[in-house]
């Protein structure tokens, strides 16, 4: 009876054991798997944020491009901001001197047209001495008439002066019509001059107001981007150091295959207290057993990775 | 438009600018600083002008030119809204003392 009890618990014993050794390469394979899966998934995250964090800094490089052209001073004139911004100086600037010479020009067209003027005086002048001969012509041919054949040489001379009193009426004529025609000229002249000298410059500065505008948003902008894109390069710099818990999984699941195959050797070392040592003499070396599998019990201990290991270097 | 000269004392002479400043005021312009003596004080005063032209600026730079050869200064007071714009864009915070 006795036997046969002892027979049943060697065999049970041994099933025991089998099945122990089975749970735990079980466990050990499972936690395998898990650290594969802990280690890939953390490889394809740590790629995923290195190609964020280059397509991060390639953005930005693109960017600081761009606002090198429109602002950076080292470019001077080249860049499109202050050389827009000159252009528009140059085109006032341009402006200004046209109405100033136009000005000029309309103040010395007053002088020129007060000596035009005098010429016409002149003109009325000539006129009174051709009256003036006109008459003489006239009272000569009198004369010569009374003086009967001795005036006849002397009418000629009459009637030649009488003649030269015309040619200086229509010859002042002629003056007064070419100086009508000149004062034409002269007020077409002023005409042309006033409107070269007047151009309305409310555009020019509503451009330029625009321009001023346009540059300060473009500035905002390019701050805007800048604060975000480090907000970028920050986030994705925590989330690689963020990635350390693979280390530290590992850890946790090293020490778990660890403390499973120690469970195995106990249960092992346990199953042959009960088979080899006599009744009687089971508990103390039992005692002894479970006194030192209470180490089993405690918590491990995880290593955290420095900092250093971590660190990413942002753009 | 209209343009008024204010001797004050020998040597200044205000000249008051009404409405709008351009190529109208030109001859009226021109006769408040022609003949003045040297050592003339000018002071354009754009209190009423509501708008100017560039043929305003091109009299004030004449102006200018007048004063340089005659000794003396010219001050443009009182300048607001479009006309103050004008004198800013045309630079002339380089030629002249403008007070707002």
């Amino acid at each position: 009876m006795a036997e046969t009890d002892a027979k049943h618990l060697r065999e049970a014993l041994r099933e025991y054991e089998a099945v122990v050794h089975s749970a735990t390469s079980m466990i050990r394979s499972d936690l395998e798997r898990a650290r594969t899966m802990v280690r890939d998934a953390t490889a394809r995250l740590s790629r995923s944020f290195d190609a964020l964090h280059a397509a991060a800094a390639s953005q930005r490089a693109a960017l600081l491009n761009v606002s090198t052209a429109f602002f950076d001073p080292e470019h001077g004139n080249r860049s499109f901001a202050s050389s827009t911004e000159a252009l528009m100086r140059q085109f006032v600037d341009e402006v200004v001197r046209v109405s100033r010479d136009s000005v000029r020009i309309i103040d010395q067209l007053a002088e020129l047209s007060t000596q035009v003027s005098g010429i016409v005086v002149s003109a009325d002048a000539i006129d009174g001495l051709a009256r003036e001969t006109r008459f003489i012509a006239f009272n000569a041919r009198i004369e010569t008439h009374r003086a009967g054949d001795a005036g006849r040489t002397f009418k000629v001379v009459a009637d030649e002066v009488k003649r030269l009193a015309n040619a200086s009426a229509t010859l002042s004529n002629q003056i007064r019509q070419n100086v009508s025609e000149c004062n034409t000229h002269l007020a077409q002249v002023h005409k042309t001059s006033a409107g070269l000298a007047s151009h309305d410059l409310s555009r020019a500065i509503e451009s330029h107001r625009g321009l001023s505008v346009a540059i300060g948003k473009l500035d905002a902008v390019n701050q805007e981007l800048d604060t975000m894109l480090e907000t970028v390069a920050t986030s994705v710099g925590e989330a690689v150091r963020a990635l350390q818990f693979e280390d530290m999984v590992t850890q946790i699941l090293n020490a778990s295959v660890a403390r499973v195959e120690r469970l195995g050797e106990y249960s092992v070392r346990a199953l042959q207290i009960l088979e080899r040592a006599p009744v009687g003499e089971r508990a103390a070396p039992m005692t002894e057993l479970v006194q030192e599998m209470r180490s089993l019990g405690e918590r491990i201990a995880v290593q955290q990775a420095t900092v250093d290991q971590g660190t990413v270097e942002l753009f | 438009m209209s343009l008024e000269t204010v001797k004050q004392g020998d040597s200044c002479r205000v000249i008051k600018i009404n409405g709008r400043f351009d190529f109208s005021c030109h001859s009226a312009f021109r006769e408040a600083y022609s003949g003045s003596p040297t050592g003339t004080e000018f002071i354009v005063d754009m209190a009423e002008a509501s708008y100017m032209d560039s043929a305003a600026l091109g009299m004030l730079l004449l102006l200018r030119e007048h004063v340089q050869q005659q000794g003396g200064k010219v001050t443009i007071t009182n300048c607001r809204g479009q006309t103050y714009d004008v004198l800013q864009i045309a630079n002339f915070h380089r030629l002249f003392k403008i007070v707002q």
